[in-house]
This record gives structure tokens, C-alpha cells and sequence, in this order.
């Protein structure tokens, strides 16, 4: 199609200019050519009329000039035997004339000279009042109507009169059959005729006798009355086209015998009278047709001759460009596109060379390559058999870790959940004062061993969570300088205890409030600088710090043993201990690893620099920005212990469901220690049934329990709030409960329905905080409880503590903090020699296992120092 | 490049093809059969029958190319003519042109479809063969003689050569019936006695006119007839032999030796007749063709036979004569 496309359009634009003016030009010719022979037709049977006419008139005026002639001066004077002889010479000469009498001008008919009857003198008759005798006397001439004689033969009469009174009137009788030999005679071409018709429109003459003897009135037909209706001499319209008594179309065309007043009509049928007009125009039309045949064959013959070379050419340069250079294009067509050719054929040449050159090149370079490649060859089979190894090796080391991690994650949980009735117990019968002093030992003990089981497994699953990619951040703001001078206030203790110097050198300006993960941040250095004392004989521990533009660097520095280069490789890996640490049967060495691991969590890392014998300095990086500008600084509440619920409250419902029963009664007893009444339930079922009923004001809801989970019991008691909205209950507030730390979690139960969410195990002050937010329940704390229960003892307070020297404060709480107990007796026995009421009433509390109220007391003073 | 200039000839040939074929007409003959009453008169051309062919070729029917002629002679025996019809009708031929009442007679009685142009007759009407002379009707049409209107002429003409006329012998053929009523009618008025003889034979002939000679008419006429014409000779010879003036209706007469002929044109008549005919093969009806009249009425004279009777040709009949034979 593309191809012939140039073709087709220079065949086509020729065709169609020269179809155009062939078209132009005949359409202009056969115009012309229809109304020149449309005006010479029309003009022919004018005169066609014309003639009829005439020679009719001629016919009919030679007639009357005849009888005329028979009332000439000379002739009157005659006699009837003379006139006799006069009429038959009349007769003899004009055969239309039958019959001539004379008529006196009184009317008597005196002689009648007839062709076929007898003839008669002196008749005698009386035409008097006959219009034959009236209208001659007139002086005119008289024509009559037409009469029929014998029925068929048309007859007039004409009557003049003599020009002497003894002539009287010649009358004579006239067979108009002559007449219609005349009109017979008159061809008009091959089906046309002439007819006559009288003044009033009255058929008096036509070829066709039969029609004139229907005596047809023809006045109605529109040619007819035109002719009627025209005026003397009026010739203008003497052609139309029209239609005949038959009903053809005919080109008629008439004259008018002035003297009888009738008209000849000659008429032609439209078809034959444009018999040469329509032949004309179909030559034409032929002509037309060879015409434009002619150009369409001429266009194709002349399109071909100027497409063929240019196709040519096309085809070469597709050759060309196939590659095959060695092909030329052959065009002589000795203008513009030989020379385009020649272009071609001279580009084709100078590609050809070229590429000559260039295969030379490709074919050397091959051929190094190919050297090349066989070496490379060896190479490659050898390195990928390595790699294919290393990459099952690799996949295998990935599956093994990723099911620790998740084997872990559950195993901590398992572990936890027990755990976690164990120290709540512990806890609980702690509270109880009634219990024998050893018992109170041995439970600390258990709590001791507890907590400690409780780090162990909450590294094994920050490890596993670290290694499953599931620990995240809480980012918090806090004060950097006071959560560090805690810490070391916490750690100084135990190195002063072994004997070392601790050294903090804090940076000099140090930013307010930051954003950060405290807890994880004090969980790496209480790591780290637990290290440095654990291994660290003699010498000292330096903690430095410095921070800028929302990165901290903690340095944390000892001159303990130092590590061997093998020893620093292996450091952080999990379950490896160093030498020294292998020694001392401690931790669980999975401390660097974590810590490493919440450094790089806060965008940091955790590097260490030493050398066997000179001791070692772990770096922590951080990245912990300032709190944006503008928002209220608020620092983290303290910790206070409560005691029980602040007056003027009303009586707060609570349920707790879980079906561990040991979970479920811990929670339960320590809310209704406060002051709360509380409910349990052990599964959903029974839950939402208790919901109903006892109608609480919070839920604790455990999420995995049989029977019915948590999310659905919640999702079920939304239901049934929305569907029994009427009463206007206050939407019961539920606290889902998991045991899983996973932190995601907390988007599904928050999405079923649930208002907050506390991960198990949890602190008392975390229950008692949610409970505050979500109820607003007020509580009494310990403190205010010291102050207002035992005013007269009223020394455990801030005021009092604050006085004590901040080297014994900070280490007593770091004691305290740790479970010291050895060291926090030495410590309050040095608080006792500088304020003796001070140091009974510590002594007492840390007897008292009010350790925690202590310890937040302490934070307090800590704070405002 | 070579078929596709043959492709243009052949379409341009296809195109010429049809204009040249339609301007031809698909030729048709057509057949006229002309039942006569006499024998053929040698040549054809000579008598009033001539004019038909020769008028007919004037209106595009040509014989030999487009028209065939069948010509069929009584010889004077109006019994032949039935099967002479019969023939014609078998053949069958588009027209009949039938001489006299005679053929028109036989011509209606062998068909009553194919169309029928009598020349001659008396008073057709009358005479039954056509219902009315505006409209003939049925297949017959023709052009009428006029002989009842022309025979009370001849009495009048008559007296032109004997002033004092008081009897004629009137010959006729019974056959053709009408036409004596006019000459008795005129007779009567001019008050003249009027002897009739009737003659089918040229004997009956003889005897007619050596009766009238015997009763002393003192002129005779004959009336229109075909075996009449056919003896016309014989006829004038007769006349002649008793010294009678004699006259007849066909102007021919004289031309045989009679005294004088008064009639219509027969030639003419004929060429009416070719022209009806030419009529209805166009496709006209005969009923509808008005029966056509003689429009040319001739007299002839012959000056021979006036003076072998010792006459002298009066003035007026000069005047009047179309034709005078010397």
C-alpha cells in the first residue's frame, strides 16, 4: 500500500485536473450547444408556423380574389346566360369551390352554378337576413363557420360583394378539404403536423379528418389560448413548449391567418424535436467519457514514469540500508533524481570502505577478547562454585537464626508469664507487714532472683526481637545532666565499694530537654559501666560525655584487663563472653549485643578501642534531638507509691479478666488493696455476661484467652453499647492486657474497640497511671501518707534528705536501685552518724521493704538538687 | 499496458454500439391485398389502381422493400370475388383495399377484422356497407363515389347537347342498386322520360341499346358500374352504331369513345384510399376514419364522337371540360 502510494496520488491528481476541465469545458459546450439548437428548433417551427400560415392564406385569398373578380364593374352588366359562363369558368378554375350563386342586394338568390346538383336560375330564395348577404353590404368580406356537407366534408362560405349595385353578391361555397391538403403537406419532421383552428378555438383543419369531425374544442389547451388571447402583429410568444390534445409533450409553435382570424398550429414531439439536441449531448457526454478514460490512462501511463525511478530508488537505498553495499542504484532518468542516485550509489561506496576498517578492528579486538574470555572462563566456574556454596551456606545461617529468634520470643514469653506471678507475689506479700522479719529476707531474696531472672529473659527477648527486626524505640523527652547524674549517682556506690575511682566529666553546657529512649539509653550505660566495675581490679571509670547538634557521645573508659585483638573480634557477638568474663560467671553476654544494638536502634553505635593490659573505652553514639521549641517542657513524673484512693471519689467498678488465674487475682488484689471493687472473669464469655451485670467503670482485658478472646468479648460489648445506646451509660473503658511485647499490637487492640493498651508484666504505678487517665481517679500516695500518717515521724522528706551531702544520696539510691542491700546498710549507717533521726527513719523504710516509696523520694531530691 | 488500451476501445465501442443500432427501425413488411373487380389492365400503372402503390411509397410504404401488394382481379365476375377475399383474409393481409360495393361486399363477408377501404359504391350508407359516413364503424372505411349527387348532373349536362331532351335510356347494372334513384329523381324534375335497361352480359348490352334505339330515346347513360366500365367500349361502339349521345359517370368514358364522362377523380380516389391505408397501419381504426368524399369531379369530352353524331360542343361544356379528346 505504501508503495503505490506516490503512484496513486500523482495518477489520481492528474486524473482529476484533467477530469476537472474535460468536465468544465463540457459542461460549458453542451450548454451552449442545448440552447443554440434549443433556439434554431424553436425558431424553425416559427417559420414552419409562418409558412402553414401563409400558404393557407394565400390559398384562401386567392379564392376571394376570385369571386371578387366576379363582381367587377364590367361583369354587373352582363347577362345571366354571361354570368352562367362566368360562374362555370370560376368552377373550373377553383376546384374548392362546388357551388357559387349570386344574390341581389335585396337578398334574391338570381343564379346558382353548382359542381354536382343542377344548376338553377332565378331561385329566387331569400337570404336577406343571412349574415352571406349583411356582411358584404358592410363591405366586408364574409367568412362563415365551418360547416360539414355530406357529413364528413368541411365547407365555408364566402360571400363579397360586387363593387356595382347589378353585381349584387357572389357567394360562393368552399371545400375546405384543400386546405387540409395543404396542411397535410406539411412535414413536420418525422411524427410532428400543423392543425388550424378557427377564432374561437374550434379544430377546423388537421391531418387527421377524424379528429376535426369530433369538432373538437381545443380552447382549453394553454398553446390555444395563448394564441387566442394574443394581440395583432403580437408574435412574441408564438413558441412553448406545451402538451398536445393527446397529452405529449410537443414544441408547438403558431402563426395567425389575419383575415379568417384562425391560427395554424405546428407542433413536434419534444422527444423528436430534441432528437439532435439529445444526440448532441450524448456525443458529448461520449466524449466526456473517452475524455476522462484518456486522462485516467494517460495519468496512470505518466505517474508510472515519474514513480519508477523514485521507486527505484527507494528500493536501493532499502538495500542499502539492509547492508548490501555492494548494490547500486540504476537510474537514467537525466534530471534531479539520477543525480539523487548517483548520491546514493557514492554514499553507498564510502559506507562500504568503512565498514571494511571497521570489521578489520571488530576482528582483532574478537580475537583478543576471545583469549580473554576463555581465561575469564576458568575464573568464573571456579568463583561460582564458591559463591553457590557461600549463598546455601548464608541461606542456611539466615533460616537457623530467624527460628532462634522466633523460638526465643516465644520461650521469653512462656517464661514471663509465670515469672511474672512470681515477683507480683513476692511483691504483694511484701506489702504485708505482719510477716516475720527472715520471712521479709527470704522474700527479697525471691524477688532478687526474680528480677535478675527477669533481666535475663527480657535481654533474651530484646535480643530476639532485636534479631527478629521487631524492637522499636518509645521515644520520650528528658533531661540528659540529671538522668546522668543518677546514673552515676546509681553506679558510683559499687566502684567506690571495689575500690575504684569513678570520674564523670559531664559536658559543659548541656542541652535541657531532648527527645530520646531513656530506658534504653540507661540500659546500655548501666551495661556498659557495669562492665567497666565488674572487670576493672584497680584504677578507676570514667564516664564522659559531650553533645552536639542532637548527637550524644558517651564514653565510657576503665583500666581493667583490656581485650586481645580476638578477644575485640568476637565481643559482640551473642552467648560469647570474653575471657575474664567466662571468669566471673556472670551475665548472660548478651549485654553488648543489645547495647550495640539500641545504639544503632537511636542512630548511633557502640565501638570499643583496647588493648590487652590497658584496659578498655566503649564509645556510644546516639542521635537525640532537642524537644522541638515552643512545647512545654514536662518532665517525666516520678514514681509514687500508692497508697489508696483520695477522698471524695465515688465508688469505682473494675473487672479483670484473664484466664491465668495467677495474672487475673495478682491484678485483682493489688486494685482492691487500694480501694477499688473489683470483679474477675476468665474469658470473654464471661466477661461481657459481667459487663452487663455489674456494669464496671473499667475493663482489664487479657487478649489470648480460650473460650472467647479479648478482642472479640470488646468488640462484642461495642456492639451491644451501640445497640442499647438509650440510657445514656458512659461506654465502659477497657485496657487490653498482652503479654506479647510486640508493639504492633497495640494498633489491632486499639482498632477492635479497647482505649489503651499495658504490656504484661507491668508496673503498679503503669496500673494505677491508666486508671487515672482513663477515670480520673484520684490516689493517696505514700508520701503524703508518711507526711500526714506519722507526722511525728515526719524525717523522710525531701527538705530533710536534700540537707543530707550528695555523695551519700546518690550512691544510697544507686545501692537501693541495684538491690544492694550490703551497700545501702553501709551507706545509711553513714547518713545515721550525720543526721541519726534521718538515718533510723531509712533504715527502717529499707527494712520495711518501702523500698520503691525510697527510692522515688530520693529521685525527688535528685531532681530539685 | 497493451490489454488495457483493447479495454478501451471495447468500452468505447460498447458505448457507440447502441446509438448506431437505435437509429434504425426494425423493419417490418407489411401486405395490402387489393381485391378488384375487373381484369388487370396492362399496365398496372395506367389505371386508377396505380395511384396506390405509388401513393403509399410516398408515405415510406415501399413495395419490394417495406410493402407487398396482393392484387386480386374479378375479371368482371362479382362471383369470384368471395374466394378471391377468402384468399386474401388466409394470407392474412394487414389491409384490404376492395373496389365497389361488389368487392367491399365480399371483402366484409370473408373477415370482420382485418380492416377494409372500399373505393367507389353509391350511397354507401344505404347500401349497408358502413353505418354512418362521419363514423363508419365496424372494420370497413373508404372513399364514396358520390354517384346518386353526379348522375342527376349528367341529365343536365345532357341537355347541353340536346336542348330538348325528352327521353334517355338509362343502362345499369341490377347489382349496384341506389344509384339509379337520383337519375329518376332528376328525370322527373326536368321532366323527361326515362327509358332503364338493365345489362349483367354484353348481350343483355346489345339488346339493352337496340331496345332504346327502337323506343327512341335520344341519348343514353349508364350508371356507375364495374362490369358496366369493363364494356364501356363496347358500350360507346353500340351508341355510336344507333346515334345516341351517350354519357357515364367515370370521365373515362370518353376516353373509350363515348360522348362525354362526368365523375370524380378515380385516381384520386385511390390516393384518398392509399392514404387511409397508410392510416390504419399506423395503427388508426377504421371506424373512427371518416368515409371520404371525392373532392375532384372531372368532365371529358370526346370531340371525335360529337362529330361522328354531328354535333357541335356547346360553349359552356367547353368551359367546364377538364379533358377534350380530339
Amino acid at each position: 500500500m505504501r508503495r503505490g502510494s506516490l503512484f496513486l496520488k500523482y495518477a489520481a491528481s492528474f486524473a482529476v485536473l484533467v477530469t476537472l476541465a474535460l468536465i468544465a469545458s463540457g459542461a460549458i459546450g453542451v450548454y451552449s450547444n442545448y440552447r443554440e439548437n434549443r433556439d434554431e428548433l424553436l425558431r424553425l417551427q416559427r417559420e414552419k408556423a409562418g409558412a402553414a400560415a401563409s400558404r393557407i392564406e394565400a390559398y384562401v385569398l386567392e379564392i376571394e380574389h376570385e369571386i371578387g373578380w366576379l363582381g367587377m364593374p364590367q361583369l354587373g352588366e352582363a347577362g345571366p346566360e354571361e354570368r352562367r359562363f362566368e360562374y362555370l369558368r370560376l368552377l373550373r378554375q377553383v376546384q374548392a369551390i362546388t357551388d357559387v350563386s349570386q344574390i341581389d342586394r335585396k337578398g334574391r338568390e338570381q343564379l346558382h352554378v353548382s359542381r354536382l346538383s343542377m344548376n338553377v336560375a332565378s331561385s329566387d330564395a331569400d337570404f336577406s337576413s343571412d349574415p352571406r348577404v349583411t356582411v358584404p353590404l358592410s363591405g366586408k368580406t364574409y367568412f362563415s363557420p365551418v360547416y360539414f356537407r355530406k357529413e364528413t366534408e368541411p365547407y365555408i362560405t364566402i360571400a363579397v360583394a360586387g363593387s356595382s349595385e347589378a353585381a349584387g353578391i357572389t357567394v360562393a361555397e368552399v371545400n375546405l378539404k384543400f386546405i387540409w391538403d395543404v396542411i397535410s403537406r406539411i412535414k413536420i419532421g418525422q411524427n410532428g403536423l400543423a392543425y388550424v383552428i378557427d377564432g374561437r378555438g374550434r379544430l377546423i383543419a388537421h391531418p387527421d379528418i377524424s379528429q376535426v369531425l369530433k369538432n373538437l374544442d381545443l380552447s382549453a389547451l394553454p398553446q390555444v389560448r395563448l394564441a387566442l388571447g394574443a394581440k395583432e402583429n403580437d408574435e412574441s410568444q408564438q413558441v412553448s413548449i406545451a402538451r398536445d390534445p393527446r397529452g405529449r409533450e410537443v414544441l408547438a409553435a403558431y402563426a395567425s391567418i389575419q383575415p379568417l382570424g384562425w391560427h395554424v398550429f405546428v407542433e413536434q414531439p419534444l422527444k423528436e424535436a430534441f432528437a439532435t439536441l439529445d444526440a448532441s449531448l450524448r456525443r458529448t457526454g461520449l466524449l466526456l467519457l473517452v475524455g476522462l478514460v484518456s486522462s485516467v490512462v494517460a495519468g496512470v501511463f505518466l505517474a508510472r514514469r515519474m514513480v519508477e525511478p523514485i521507486r527505484a530508488m527507494q528500493a536501493g537505498a532499502a538495500r542499502i540500508g539492509a547492508g548490501q553495499l555492494d548494490q547500486s542504484i540504476d537510474v537514467r532518468t537525466g534530471d534531479e533524481l539520477e543525480g539523487l542516485a548517483g548520491q546514493f550509489n557514492s554514499m553507498a561506496v564510502q559506507l562500504k570502505e568503512s565498514y571494511g576498517q571497521l570489521e578489520r578492528k571488530v576482528e582483532e579486538r574478537t580475537h583478543d577478547l576471545r583469549a580473554a574470555l576463555q581465561d575469564a572462563e576458568v575464573a568464573r566456574k571456579a568463583a561460582d562454585q564458591h559463591s553457590a556454596e557461600a549463598e546455601t551456606e548464608r541461606a542456611r545461617a539466615e533460616a537457623a537464626n530467624r527460628a532462634k529468634s522466633v523460638f526465643l520470643a516465644n520461650m521469653s514469653h512462656e517464661l514471663r508469664t509465670p515469672l511474672n506471678a512470681v515477683i507480683g507475689f513476692a511483691q504483694l506479700m511484701d506489702r504485708d507487714r505482719s510477716l516475720p522479719r527472715d520471712h521479709r529476707e527470704h522474700l527479697r531474696i525471691i524477688l532478687r532472683s526474680g528480677e535478675h531472672l527477669l533481666d535475663l529473659i527480657n535481654d533474651v527477648l530484646s535480643l530476639s526481637k532485636i534479631e527478629a527486626g521487631k524492637e522499636s524505640l518509645s521515644p520520650a523527652r528528658f533531661d540528659l545532666l540529671p538522668f546522668l547524674e543518677g546514673l552515676t549517682e546509681m553506679l558510683r556506690p559499687r566502684c567506690e565499694a571495689k575500690g575504684l575511682d569513678f570520674v564523670f566529666e559531664p559536658l559543659s553546657s548541656p542541652p535541657r530537654a531532648i527527645v530520646g529512649d531513656e530506658s534504653k539509653l540507661r540500659q546500655i550505660l548501666i551495661n556498659l559501666m557495669g562492665n567497666a566495675i565488674k572487670f576493672t581490679k584497680k584504677g578507676r571509670v570514667v564516664l564522659r560525655v559531650s553533645w552536639s547538634e542532637g548527637k550524644g557521645t558517651l564514653e565510657v573508659e576503665d583500666t581493667g584487663p583490656g581485650m586481645t585483638p580476638e578477644e575485640l573480634a568476637k565481643l559482640f557477638q551473642p552467648f560469647v563472653q570474653t575471657a575474664t568474663g567466662e571468669k566471673a560467671k556472670e551475665g548472660t553476654g548478651l549485654g553488648l549485643v543489645i547495647s550495640r544494638n539500641f545504639a544503632r536502634l537511636m542512630g548511633g553505635d557502640v565501638t570499643v578501642g583496647s588493648e590487652r593490659g590497658h584496659g578498655s573505652t566503649f564509645t556510644v553514639t546516639a542521635l537525640l534531638p532537642l524537644v522541638a521549641e515552643g512545647e512545654s517542657a514536662r518532665y517525666l513524673e516520678e514514681e509514687r507509691t500508692v497508697v489508696g484512693l483520695a477522698v471524695g471519689q465515688p465508688a469505682f467498678r473494675l473487672l479483670v479478666v484473664d484466664d491465668v488465674p495467677e495474672n487475673r487475682i495478682l491484678l485483682a488484689k493489688l486494685l482492691e488493696s487500694v480501694g477499688f471493687e473489683v470483679r474477675q472473669a476468665t474469658n470473654g464469655e464471661q466477661a461481657v455476661e459481667l459487663w452487663r451485670e455489674f456494669q464496671p467503670h473499667l475493663i482489664w482485658m487479657d487478649m489470648r484467652m480460650p473460650v472467647m478472646d479479648g478482642l472479640t468479648a470488646t468488640k462484642a460489648i461495642r456492639e451491644a453499647e451501640a445497640s442499647t445506646a438509650a440510657g445514656g451509660r458512659t461506654p465502659v473503658k477497657v485496657v487490653a492486657l498482652s503479654a506479647s511485647a510486640l508493639e504492633h499490637e497495640r494498633a489491632v487492640v486499639v482498632e477492635s474497640g479497647c482505649d489503651d493498651f499495658l504490656a504484661k508484666p507491668f508496673r503498679e504505678a503503669a496500673v494505677f497511671e491508666k486508671l487515672s487517665v482513663h477515670l480520673g481517679v484520684r490516689f493517696e500516695y505514700e508520701a503524703e501518707v508518711a507526711g500526714s500518717a506519722a507526722p511525728a515521724s515526719g524525717v523522710l522528706t525531701v527538705a530533710r534528705l536534700s540537707a543530707l551531702p550528695s555523695g551519700l544520696l546518690a550512691p544510697l539510691r544507686g545501692a537501693l536501685d541495684i538491690g544492694d542491700d550490703e551497700a545501702a546498710g553501709k551507706l545509711v549507717a553513714a547518713i545515721q552518724s550525720a543526721d541519726p533521726a534521718l538515718g533510723d527513719a531509712l533504715k527502717e523504710a529499707i527494712a520495711g521493704f518501702q523500698v520503691d516509696q525510697l527510692l522515688s523520694l530520693l529521685e525527688k531530691v535528685g531532681v530539685e538538687a | 499496458m497493451k490489454p488495457q488500451r483493447r479495454g478501451i476501445v471495447f468500452l468505447c465501442t460498447a458505448l457507440l454500439a447502441p446509438g448506431g443500432a437505435l437509429g434504425q427501425k426494425a423493419d417490418r413488411i407489411w401486405r395490402v391485398g387489393c381485391l378488384m373487380t375487373r381484369t388487370r389492365p396492362e399496365p398496372l400503372d395506367s389505371s386508377p389502381w396505380g395511384a396506390v402503390p405509388a401513393t403509399l411509397a410516398e408515405l415510406g410504404y415501399v413495395e419490394g422493400k417495406n410493402l407487398v401488394i396482393e392484387w386480386r382481379f374479378g375479371g368482371g365476375d362479382y362471383t369470384r370475388l368471395p374466394a378471391l377475399a377468402d384468399e386474401l383474409t388466409r394470407m392474412p393481409v394487414d389491409v384490404i383495399v376492395a373496389d365497389g360495393t361488389p368487392g367491399t361486399r365480399a371483402a366484409q363477408g370473408a373477415t370482420k377484422t382485418i380492416p377494409i377501404v372500399f373505393v367507389g359504391g353509391g350511397d354507401v350508407v344505404a347500401d349497408g356497407l358502413v353505418k354512418s359516413l362521419a363514423h363508419p364503424g365496424g372494420n370497413t372505411t373508404g372513399c364514396s363515389l358520390l354517384l346518386s349527387d353526379t348522375a342527376a348532373k349528367q341529365l343536365e349536362l345532357l341537355t347541353a347537347w340536346v336542348p330538348k331532351l325528352s327521353s334517355v335510356a338509362v343502362l345499369f347494372n341490377p347489382a349496384m342498386g341506389s344509384v339509379l334513384k337520383g337519375v329518376v329523381e332528376a328525370s322527373r324534375l326536368r321532366r323527361i322520360r326515362l327509358l332503364s335497361f338493365e345489362a349483367k352480359t354484353p348481350a343483355e348490352i346489345e339488346t339493352a341499346l337496340a331496345r332504346a334505339a327502337a323506343e327512341k330515346a335520344e341519348a343514353l347513360v349508364w350508371l356507375v358500374d364495374s362490369f358496366l366500365f369493363q364494356q364501356s367500349r363496347q358500350i360507346a361502339e353500340l351508341a355510336a352504331k344507333y346515334g345516341l349521345p351517350s354519357m357515364s359517370g367515370y370521365p373515362e368514358y370518353a376516353d373509350h369513345g363515348g360522348l362525354m364522362g362526368y365523375g370524380p377523380n378515380r385516381r384520386d380516389l385511390y390516393r384518398k384510399a392509399a392514404g387511409l391505408v397508410s392510416k390504419i397501419l399506423k395503427g388508426a381504426n377504421p371506424a373512427d376514419l371518416p368515409v371520404e368524399q371525392p373532392t375532384r369531379i372531372d368532365l371529358f369530352i370526346n370531340v371525335r364522337t360529337a362529330k361522328t353524331l354531328g354535333l357541335t360542343i356547346p360553349p359552356e361544356l367547353l368551359l367546364q371540360a377538364n379533358k377534350v379528346i380530339e
